[in-house]
This record gives C-alpha cells, structure tokens and sequence, in this order.
C-alpha cells in the first residue's frame, strides 16, 4: 500500500479526473493518489490476462509510464477508468504481440505461482484457506475463458466500467460486450459449481 | 454499472454471486518496489523542464520555412521570363524580316494577352491605312463574306496570300527599324515613341498572320474541296491559282487528274 503522507487530505473526495488535471499541472502527489486509487485494478486486470507475474509487472510499469508520459496532454473526455483502461488494453494487446502465445497459469502445476496469484495470506487461517480456494477455482475458470471474454469481466470487475465504457476500451458496440460479459459470468458461475461438484 | 433495463438488471445479478467471489480472492498487487518506481518516474516527469519537447515545434516552423522557400524558387526558375511590352513586338518584326513567309505562318509568336489587341485605339488604325497589311483587309472580308453565306470554303483565304502579308509586314517593319535607326540621335522621349509605334505596327501585322492562318484550310483535303468548289462555280482562274499555292505549299502531295490538268506540266509533276 501507498505510505500515508502521499494520499491527499481532502474534505470532499477528488475526482479521478481532477487529480489527473492536478497532475497535469505539476501536482506530483495527485498523481501518487491517482495510482493508489487504481494500482491493484490495474495490476490485476494485467495479471489475469498476462499470466505470469514477471510479464504483469512489466505491463503494469509500461502503462503506468504511458499515463505519465501523456499527462502534458490529457484533457477531460472521459473517465479517467476509460482512459486509463483503454492504456491497459493496449499495452496488453502490444504485450501479447510480442510474446505470443498466451501463456495460461495453471494453479495446480505450479503452486508457487498460485500463491502469488490467489493473494497474501489472511490472519484468520481457515477463512483464508476457504476464501482462497473459492479464489482458486474462480481464477481457473476465468483462466479457461476466451480472453475476450476474460477481459470483458475484467474490465467490468477491476475497472468498474460500464457496458459502454468496455465497448469504447475493447472497440466494439455495447451488445457485443454486453453478450461476452454474460458468457463470462455464465461459464465462471459453471466452473465454479463445476469444481464444487468434483470436490 | 449501474443497469437500466431489465436484461441489464439481471446481467447484473447474475454477476454479483460470480463477483463476490472473486474479490474474495483478487488480493494481488504490484510489488512495493514498482510503486516506487512508477512515482518516481512520474515525479521526475514533473520537475523535468519540458525543453526537451520544446524543439518540436520550432523544427517544425523552420521545415516549413524551407520547404516554402525551396518551391517558391524552383517553380519561379521554371517559369519562363515574361515578355517586355516592346521585346515580343521587336522579335515579330525580325521574325517577319528574315524568316521565310511561310515558316513565319508556321511558327507564330507566342499568344499574349488579349489587352493589346483590346487596349490599341482604333482611331490608331484608320490613321495608317498606308501601313494595314492587305492580307488583312482581304482576311476580314472573307471572313464577312462567310459569316454572310455561311459557306466555310469560300471564306478560307489560302495560304498564298500569306507570303505577300508576310512580306507586307516585313516591310513596315523594316520601315519602322529604319526609322529607329534614323531617330537614334534625337530626343529619347520620340525615340520611345518610335519604338512603341513599330511594336504596335509588328502586332498588327502578325495578328493579320494569325487570322488568315486560322482562315487557311487546315489539311490538304479541305484546300483541295475548296479548290473543286471554285470549279464548280466555275471561278477557274482562282482554282489554278489556289491550285499552284497549293502546289507551293504541298509539292509531293499526290493530285487528282482533274486537278492536275489545270497545273503548268512542270507544276503539275
């Protein structure tokens, strides 16, 4: 997590948008708000898709410079999620152009990597073993997902964005990406009762 | 999201059992180190002065510059010198003294601007009626006489009388060059004046050229129905005549007999 000296004191909550504004301007410690807010969204997002921790950090860092890097440009067009999402999707795009194929995590080949991924430890052991379990299955059936659809729900889950808001980041109309949200919620909703019925 | 239709409403629902569970376990975060070095890039974006982008612009300005410069200059070294008033007149009047009567038709003067045509007085005109070239006359006549009968063959003067309204141009302007010569001693104000009249005079004289050319028959075959026309309305003498110009201008072309029977035997070879 970020220090506490680097998130704003504010009475009213700012805006994505302002900050990135702020930041804009040569604010600095708008933008370590702004990366607060988003950090783990973001990262996720890259993780799931990508696979591999190594090659999310990697994504995650180019589209976090790009953001900086465009900052003498930005101007309020949208939400700053859509923005910064559109960045993701296209680093990701570019990542897989250059290093194809996808590389798939599979949980149970290599368990160093399925602690890496399902999260930290929780202090109360069991909860934490049943939550990371349910994790697990999630993430293997989210993992089996055609990336179009995988990346439908984790657009609408780590970026909140809307149906609208996915359409304009993955390029296609609000019906196309309200269809693959719905095959994603279906086949990961089976997946789940799936591995329960195994176990 | 917030849904809005039904179907949306149920999407949603749906998803909210699939999306509880998976932030249950969507813990994963990039390492503190990244943090740090993503903030660090973008404080060091902020202190940066933004000169390094600065010279974007200014190359580009002076891009432009040259790349206007260059073609302002190319396109003016292709553009051929533009005519004095006086230069083109001078050219028509050596051109008409020494060239041949018929490579003069041939090789007209480049076309100007129709302000000198438009511009010369007329009362400047009918105060040298000794210096109007006849061709003239006899091409606007005909050209009369053909908008009068419709006819285009009887208003197509030959070729013929070209020659002797070349050589009637030539001779004002040999006049004029005379004249120039004589005048080189007197005052510059009258020298210019001499010059101006012979450049009006050579323009007239070419203009005559151009319309008798535009009058003449453009092909031999047109010249030759003309010349059958003339038979036929029984102008024999005129036929011959424009027969031997024809004969003149086209000395190898093939004749037809009742054509050649009206030419001399050693015209008519």
């Amino acid at each position: 997590m970020l220090p506490a000296r680097l998130t704003l004191v504010s009475a009213e909550p700012v805006s994505d948008e302002q900050l990135m504004l702020r930041y804009r301007d040569g604010n600095a410690v708008a933008f370590d708000e702004l990366y607060g807010r988003h950090r783990g969204g973001v990262f996720r997002y890259v993780l799931r898709q990508v696979g591999l921790r190594s090659a999310a950090e990697e994504v995650f860092q180019e589209i976090w410079m790009n953001i900086i890097s465009s900052r003498a440009r930005y101007r309020v067009e949208a939400r700053f999620a859509t923005f910064l999402y559109h960045v993701a999707h296209n680093c990701v795009i570019d990542h897989f152009r250059r290093k194809t194929p996808l590389h798939l995590i599979s949980l149970d080949d290599d368990p160093e990597e399925a602690h890496q991924v399902a999260g930290p430890d929780r202090d109360q052991p069991e909860r934490a073993v049943a939550l990371r379990q349910s994790a697990a299955k999630l993430l293997n059936a989210l993992a089996l997902l055609p990336p179009e659809q995988r990346e439908v729900f984790l657009l609408h889950e780590e970026g909140g964005l809307t149906l609208e808001e996915i359409a304009g980041v993955t390029g296609t109309g609000r019906e196309t990406a309200k269809s693959r949200l719905r095959y994603a919620l279906a086949r990961l909703r089976e997946g789940i009762e799936h591995e329960a019925d195994i176990a | 999201m917030k849904p809005t239709l039904p179907e949306d409403r149920e999407l949603e629902k749906t998803g909210s059992e699939v999306s509880e569970r998976y932030r249950a376990g969507a813990q994963d975060e990039p390492p503190a180190r990244l943090d740090a070095a993503i903030q660090a890039a973008a404080r060091r974006e902020v202190e940066q002065p933004r000169q390094r982008r600065n010279w974007q612009m200014p190359a580009s300005i002076a891009a432009m510059l040259v790349l206007g410069v260059s073609l302002v200059l190319v396109v003016r070294d292709k553009e051929p010198p533009l005519p004095s008033l006086e230069q083109p007149a001078a050219d028509e009047a050596k051109l008409a003294k020494s060239a041949p009567p018929q490579l003069a038709m041939k090789t007209p003067p480049k076309p100007r601007a129709n302000f000198h045509r438009e511009e010369r007085p007329s009362r400047e005109r009918s105060a040298r009626p000794d210096r109007e070239p006849a061709a003239r006359d006899e091409a606007g006549a005909a050209q009369e006489d053909a908008a009068a009968s419709g006819a285009v063959a009887q208003s197509a003067p030959a070729p013929a009388p070209a020659a002797p309204a070349a050589a009637g141009q030539a001779k004002p302007a040999e006049q004029e060059q005379a004249r120039i010569a004589e005048s080189s001693d007197s005052s510059p104000n009258k020298k210019d004046k001499v010059l101006a009249d012979a450049a009006k005079e050579s323009r007239s004289g070419v203009q005559a050229l151009r319309k008798q050319e535009a009058a003449a028959p453009a092909r031999p075959r047109e010249w030759l129905d003309e010349i059958d026309g003339l038979l036929r309305d029984g102008k024999e003498a005129e036929a011959r005549r424009r027969l031997l110009d024809f004969r003149q201008q086209y000395p190898h072309y093939a004749l037809p007999e009742r054509l050649q029977a009206l030419l001399p035997p050693e015209a008519a070879k």
